[in-house]
This record gives structure tokens, sequence and C-alpha cells, in this order.
């Protein structure tokens, strides 16, 4: 990050390189405020901090300051629950936590964002980062199926991702994501990288995303196809006229091919990439054909030994490009935790994602996690709700397990009507849901349909896998 | 006042509220709450919705084999649509599953009047 920054604001100090609720700045006023958080956390000997601040101005400076000083951070949800947060500080043993929050307690000591700047830089400081010295950081993952854990990270090997990126100056990325996601990583990486703008709302949610799509000139956006589901939905509702975007990125969860229909269609011009990765693993592989899973030539195969993805018994395994060092606590070395091996080669680790070979394309099916047993048949939530979703009168659904006394669990959705529930014919959509899953087993057909105004989520993603 | 149906036959009394007697007979004379007419209304929905009973049902209608004949999918989805209107549910509760449609009436015969 520090090393990205350091090129943007040599060759365009003056771009506006972020633009939040607060303001904007410059890659050059970024520079110089990460330098001055690097001699701040050195002068008070940090080496480690936690972060929960939403403005992703703030972020950028203390991510890019605490690289710069060899300091770890750890981001965590701005509006993170203050007992939740205590735990996980205790458990990651945070001595620091920088945040403008007065609720968070524990064992820590709070730092305004403001006062981890130091008056001047360090002269040593100017010199330029030390790309000898370790660059961590530390990323939780989302939890969407289970407590988060916290994986160790190096910004040099991340770096390693957009090295081929080139100046972009001229585009703006949304930052749909949390800083503190993988994703969100990496778009701050990819915005760095091609020296661009990035536009970073807070809250973050979809009709965020939708207003500054409107009124902040942005020309590229990456966030998951639950965030794009809501984002279209929002502006059907408000009967907005969407501009022509430059560049979509899909990822966080596979891509229904309805939802890649309905984005090619809405942005006619922009080039679509679904991208696979994940906070343990790195950035794997993307996809820029428009069509759903992935090309089953892109897989691993000896005429193509250099490709980072094969199946295994049903379930994608991976070769990790930038990946982790390791979970926090743990050893690099015991890096299994991000997925058993592959029992035929150990470098090949296993993902949780169920995919079907189909043709020429690898589809997912969910995640392992997400599996419904119904009266010992397994059921894969996602190919039941990508029916349902691309029905005309269906703007978002949600497929998830129902414990059942009877079945073990039932297959239950959760529908949010386009026009909103008061204005739904619910019947004739129960009907219309009935016909589009009737081919399918039964024990997958839906036997709990409910209609909602909204669907929870969680890291912008859809929280599928049985309900508690 | 209806007459209140039997429960499960067996002795089976798991599910049934406290108001009735071991042989599924009322304690007492307390009208039938709504409750019960709710769950009528909800039988009739979801019988509609699975496509069964067009010829007619009742309270003695057996729930498996030769009556509506429910299998277990479709018996889930009944306790989850009860579950969804009253918060709980025969088939849930605990004890001998109820046989027929008035057994799964009695289950929310303690109501208000």
């Amino acid at each position: 990050m520090i090393l990205l920054l350091e090129a943007a604001a040599a060759s365009s100090p003056d771009r506006e390189a972020v633009v939040t609720s607060q303001g904007s700045s410059t890659y050059g006023e970024l520079l110089e405020d990460a330098r001055r958080v690097a001699t701040a956390l050195r002068r008070r000997g940090i080496t480690s901090f936690a972060v929960v601040e939403p403005d992703a101005a703030w972020v950028l400076r203390l991510l890019a300051g605490a690289a710069l000083a060899g300091a770890e951070p750890c981001q965590y949800q701005p509006d993170t629950d203050a007992t939740e947060f205590a735990d996980h500080a205790s458990m990651l043993d945070h001595k620091f936590v920088v945040t403008r929050r007065d609720d968070l307690t524990g064992s820590f000591e709070l730092i305004r964002p403001e006062s981890l700047v130091a008056e001047e830089a360090d002269d040593a400081l100017r010199a330029g980062a030390n790309t000898e010295q370790p660059q961590p950081l530390m990323i939780r993952t989302t939890g969407t199926t289970g407590l988060p854990k916290a994986a160790r990270h190096d910004w040099r090997i991340l770096g390693k991702t957009v090295a081929n990126v080139r100046p972009m100056p001229e585009q703006r990325w949304l930052l749909a994501y949390g800083p503190q996601q993988f994703a969100g990583v990496q778009v701050l990486l990819h915005v760095a990288a091609s020296q661009a703008t990035l536009v970073a709302p807070f809250p973050r949610q979809p009709k965020d995303g939708l207003d500054a799509l409107l009124t902040k000139g942005v020309t590229c956006v990456s966030a998951t196809p639950t965030f794009w589901r809501f984002l279209l939905a929002e502006a059907k509702s408000r009967k907005a006229t969407l501009p022509p975007l430059e560049q979509i990125t899909l990822g966080g969860e596979s891509s229904p091919g309805d939802l890649l229909e309905e984005i090619q269609t809405t942005f006619p011009t922009a080039k679509v990439s679904q991208v696979y990765a994940s906070t343990e693993f790195g950035s794997i592989t993307s996809v820029r054909d428009g069509k759903p899973g992935l090309a089953v030539d892109s897989l691993w195969s000896e005429s193509n030994p250099t490709s980072n993805v094969r199946v295994t018994d049903g379930e994608l395994c991976v070769r990790a490009g930038a990946g982790m060092l390791g979970y926090a606590g743990e050893s690099p070395t015991v890096s299994s935790a991000a997925g058993p091996d592959d029992t035929e080669n150990g470098e090949w680790r296993r993902t949780g994602d169920l995919v079907e070979i189909v043709g020429d394309r690898v589809m997912f099916r969910g995640r392992q996690s997400e599996v419904i047993n119904v009266g010992g048949v397994k059921v894969h939530p996602l190919p039941v709700e990508d029916r349902i979703t691309s029905l005309d009168s269906v703007a978002l659904a949600r497929v998830f397990g129902r414990p059942s006394k009877l079945t073990g669990a039932i297959v239950a959705a959760e529908i949010v009507p386009v026009g909103g529930v008061e204005r739904a014919d619910v019947e004739s959509i129960r009907t219309q849901i009935k016909e589009a899953v009737a081919d399918l087993p039964r024990a997958w057909q839906p036997r709990s349909v409910t209609f909602v105004d909204a669907i929870e989520t969680k890291g912008g993603k859809t929280i599928r896998g049985m309900e508690d | 006042m209806e007459e209140l149906p039997r429960p499960a036959v067996g002795g089976a009394t798991g599910h049934l509220p406290p108001r009735f007697q071991t042989d599924g007979t009322r304690k007492d004379t307390t009208p039938v709450g709504t409750d019960q007419e709710k769950a009528r209304t909800v039988i009739g929905d979801f019988l509609q919705r699975i496509d069964k009973g067009a010829d007619g049902w009742n309270d003695e209608t057996a729930l498996w084999g030769e009556g509506i004949g429910l299998d277990s999918l479709e018996a889930a989805e009944l306790s989850a649509m009860l579950e969804d209107e009253f918060g709980s549910d025969p088939f849930s509760a605990g004890g001998d599953l109820p046989e027929k449609v008035g057994d799964v009436l009695a289950f929310y015969a303690i109501v208000s009047t």
C-alpha cells in the first residue's frame, strides 16, 4: 500500500485520491499523512493496533502509515458491537485501538486517529518504504459461516496482484466493500495502483452506493452479487437512470446468470469480471466472459499447469496466489486451517465451495457449510435461490435451512417482491416459485416461503445455511 | 358450541394442552377460541397449496395414509406454517404426532375466548 501510494504521489501529487463524506484528499496529502502516522507509531512504539473507523481516508492514512512503520493494523467494521469487539480484541491481544468511538472498553488504550498523526514526519521515513521490512496486515474473515478468524497478510505479497495494473487516473472506483474485508483491501490496492480516485461513502449500503453512482461520477464498481441485486432493486424503485459504467467486478459470492444478464443489460458498455478470491487464499482467478461459473478450460490440467484452480470430489481446490501467512495465533505452517489439503497434493487447498461441471462450465453450488440436510437429502441452497431470483416478480431472495422436527430441516425462502410486500400478489408469487422449482427434487423445493421488505446480509453477502 | 375432536389415539398426550383429559375430552366448557379457527384456516391454505384435500376434509379426516396422505415433507411444511402463525405446533411439541385434523386443532384449544 505504501509503495503504491509513494508511486502515485510521485507521479501525480495533486490528483484526488479519495472522496468521502468528510471531504477529499490528494495522493500527495495522503502520503504525507501516512508518513506522519508512521512517525507517531514509531515514536510511541506501537507495533500492532486495531482500527475501528468509518472514514476511508483515515483508513488509508492509518494502513499506509502502518505499512511504512512496519506495524500491523487489524480493521473492524466501524459499527461493530462493543461487547463482541472486546472479545475479539482480547483474543487477538490488541493493546491499542484507533477509533473515534467512546464506547469501546477493554484491556487496551483508545487512540483517536487525529492524535496518531505527528506534527512532522521523520526525515528517515521520507526516503521511502523499506521493501526488506515486513509490512504486516491482519484481515478478519467476514464470518458468514461461523466466528470470524484473523488472517495475517503482508502488503508486499498482496501488492503482487496489482503489479500489472497500469495508471487509469480518470477512473473513479466506488468502495462498496468495507475496507476491513479482503475484497475491500483489493479495491484499495487496485485504486492506488491505477492512481485512480476512490469514492467511499459511509454507510456503504447499496442505497448509498446508488447515490454515489448518481452524484459522484463513479465509473467503476466492485461489489458482491448481493450488493448488486439490492442496488438494482433500489434503482428500479426510485426509477433512477443509471449512468454508464466502465468496469464492474463481482466477487465474494457466485454470480447467478440472471444477475449477470441484468448487469450487462443495464450497463452495456461496462467490462464485467468475476473475481474468485478469499481472505485466506488471496486472489485466485477471474472470469471475464460474462457467463456464470468458471470455464472448464481454466482448470488445472497437464495442458494448463499454471492454473491455480482444480476440482476434487465436487469441491473447488486452489493453490494460493497472494495468500495469507497464517491465522493469528498459529504458526505460518499451520495455514492448513485455510482448508485441509487436497489429499493428492499438499499444495492444493480445499475451499469449501461446492461445484458441478455442467458442459464447459464449473458451476458453483454453494458453500459446504451452507448445505441443508433435508431428511438425509443434501440440498444446495444456491441453485434454488437462482431459480427464484430469476422470476420477474422477485427483487431479492434468500434460501436457507429451517430446522424441522420431522425432517431435520426444510428448505426455506425469504422473498422481497418487486415493489415491496404491501403491493405484491404474494399468492401469485408463491405459485410462480412452485413452478420455478417444480423440476427439482422434492426435498429441494422450499417448504417455507415468507415475504419480507429486506434481507439481512453480512459483509455484503447473503446468509444461507441453517438458521438457528 | 363446536364439538371438540378427540386427540391422537393410542393414549397420545404429549402434545395436548393441559385443558384436556388423557382421553382427549375437555376438562371444562370454555368456548372454543379464535386460535382453532385460525388453525383451521392455516390447514385449509396449506391443503390448497399442496393440491390435496380437494374432496373435502373435516376434523375426523386422517392426516396420513388413506386420509389426506401427507408425507414427511408436507407435514414439515404444515408444521412450519402453524409455527409461523402461532409460535408452536403439534408436530414439533414432542410426544406422538397428531393423527387427524382435529388433533391439530385441539393443540390450539387453549386460547382466549
